[in-house]
Formats: C-alpha cells, sequence, structure tokens
C-alpha cells in the first residue's frame, strides 16, 4: 500500500502513521480469501462496537476465559455464550402455572421414599412434629413428603436422614 | 319486589391484573433459554422435580432462604442446586434472578455441572447478561 497514494489520510497516532482508506482501497491487492476474512472482521468489528457497554464487557469477559480454558467442553460452551451475546439473542419469558400432580414414574419414586421416611420415622419413635424440628423442616413438608405428594431435593434427604441417624441412600432408591 | 324502587344498584368489579396465584408470595418467570437447555438434559419428570422446587421457593416470603431447596448466592443472582434422586447421577444447577419490586422470580438458564465445585466463569458471565436482558425488557419501570 502506498501512503502517499492521491485520495489517501496519512494520520499520525502516538507516533505511530496509519493510513485511512477507502474500503475499497483497503481491500486491493488482497486475495478473495483475505478479503473475505478481511470483511468478516470488520463486520464482527462493528457488531461489537454496536454493542451496549455493559454487554461489550461480559464478551470481553468470556473471551479472556475462553483463552485460558484448556477445556475442549468448556471452550465449546463459552463460544456459545460469546455467541449468545454477540447476536444478542432475544429474551422471551412465559409465567409458570401454579402446581400439577405428580407425574407417574415421580409418583412411584415420591411414594416409595415417602414410605421410607415414615417407616423410618416411626422407628424412631418421632411424630412428625419432633422429626420436622430435628430436621429443621417444617412439618408440613415432612407430611406432603409422606404423602407422596411432592419430589424431595437432596438437600431435605439429607436432613431427614441425619434426623433419623442413617444414610440418605437408606430414603433414596436408585430409579430404574 | 315491593321494595324494587328502594334498591340502590350494586357495582361489582373485578380487579384485572396480574400477581402470585392463591398461596404463592412471588410469580415465577421462565425464560425460553432456560426451558430449552433444562430440556436438553432432563427427562419430563426431572423437570418437573426442578420446578417443583421453583414453585417452593415462590412459596417462600424469601424465596433465597428455604429450608427445603439449596440456594446461593451468585453475583446479584441466584442459584437452585440439587442432585441424585429422581436426578439420577445428574448434578443440577438453575440460575434466577429476582425483581422485588413487583415480586417475580424468573428462571434464567439450567446446566448439568459435572463436579460439585463452583459455577463456571462462562455460565455465571452468561447468566448475568440474561438477567440484564430480562429486567430490561419486563420490568425496565420498576
Amino acid at each position: 500500500m502506498n501512503a502517499n497514494r492521491k485520495g489517501s489520510n496519512v494520520i499520525n497516532k502516538g507516533g505511530i502513521k496509519m493510513v485511512a482508506m477507502e474500503p475499497s482501497e483497503a481491500l486491493a491487492g488482497l486475495s478473495e480469501e483475505t478479503q473475505l476474512i478481511v470483511v468478516a472482521l470488520t463486520i464482527m468489528r462493528n457488531r461489537i462496537e454496536a454493542l451496549a457497554p455493559a454487554d461489550r464487557d461480559d464478551l470481553f469477559e468470556l473471551i479472556v476465559v475462553w483463552g485460558k480454558t484448556e477445556d475442549a467442553e468448556e471452550q465449546k460452551n463459552t463460544h456459545r455464550a460469546m455467541i449468545e451475546i454477540l447476536s444478542q439473542a432475544k429474551v422471551s419469558a412465559k409465567k409458570q402455572p401454579g402446581p400439577s400432580h405428580l407425574r407417574e414414574r415421580s409418583k412411584g419414586w415420591a411414594t416409595h421414599v415417602g414410605n421410607k421416611i415414615r417407616a423410618l420415622r416411626e422407628l424412631a419413635g418421632l411424630t412428625q412434629v419432633e422429626l420436622s424440628t430435628l430436621a429443621g423442616l417444617p412439618q408440613s413438608h415432612i407430611s406432603r413428603l409422606e404423602n407422596a405428594e411432592h419430589t424431595a431435593t437432596h438437600i431435605t434427604l439429607a436432613k431427614i436422614a441425619k434426623a433419623l441417624n442413617v444414610e440418605v441412600r437408606d430414603l433414596d432408591p436408585v430409579l430404574d | 319486589m315491593a321494595d324494587e324502587h328502594l334498591r340502590k344498584p350494586v357495582k361489582v368489579g373485578v380487579r384485572v391484573g396480574g400477581g402470585p396465584p392463591p398461596g404463592y408470595q412471588w410469580d415465577l418467570d421462565l425464560l425460553d433459554q432456560s426451558h430449552s437447555e433444562a430440556m436438553s438434559f432432563l427427562d419430563e419428570d426431572q423437570y418437573d422435580h426442578i420446578a417443583r422446587q421453583y414453585r417452593e421457593l415462590a412459596m417462600e416470603v424469601e424465596p433465597t432462604i428455604c429450608t427445603t431447596v439449596d440456594v446461593r448466592p451468585i453475583e446479584d443472582f441466584y442459584e437452585l442446586r440439587d442432585k441424585g434422586g429422581i436426578l439420577k447421577k445428574l448434578n443440577v444447577r438453575s440460575f434466577f434472578c429476582m425483581c422485588r419490586a413487583c415480586r417475580t422470580m424468573a428462571a434464567l438458564g439450567t446446566i448439568n455441572k459435572k463436579n460439585d465445585g463452583k459455577t463456571p466463569d462462562h455460565v455465571r458471565i452468561l447468566m448475568r447478561f440474561r438477567k440484564r436482558k430480562y429486567m430490561e425488557l419486563y420490568h425496565s419501570e420498576c
């Protein structure tokens, strides 16, 4: 590129001379493949510049994360997150309805767990209130679990198991 | 009726508006991205189980403090954790934010964590982005 070409402007920025050219001038002399890369990079740059500052900050933070990780899966997921921000993926939310009945398979699991809790509680000679106090859980929740009206979380089962002095696996069967 | 002329008309009205369903302290929104992420690795029973835990939180006066669901703060949103049981070998982390002004929780995203360590950075950053977009779109006037 000839910096003194007619129609070109030489800019001196911090001691570095740069040439401002028309796009067509900038691409002249480059191979077709390189031209495509330059166009893609220009589009990318424009898109990044158009991002809101907070979005741009998030994108740059992801680039750093992507560069640091060696795990292929993490890199792929980080890349996906970058695309979501760069493409300004639209957010759409729906209100969630109230509770529904347990599905058949869940009901089976909840029934098994509920029966286990009740059996072990009674074996320990505890009322639901006493168990709820020991476990740090609401009595109503213990009741719902024993009646298979709800599926318990791991943290709940761990609290109940500890209160009953059993292992979590004594309450939680492995589903087929 | 004889006293018909003495009766005054009674105005009956219903205020149409939002607000949590009966028994719930908070409304619950679900981002499409969160739904599709969850459905990519959860079966319907497992998805239903996570949805139930969200409803448990929505019944609390303060959803971030619940004795039956493991909730932890991350930046200015929250992470719901559960594993095992009906989730089998899955270690689910589901992220949500809250608009306290209009008492709405929103599920932002859901992942299957390979280990028990901290939330991956790319997930944290992405949830931060989604939360911002959700709040700008749905709660800009709150």
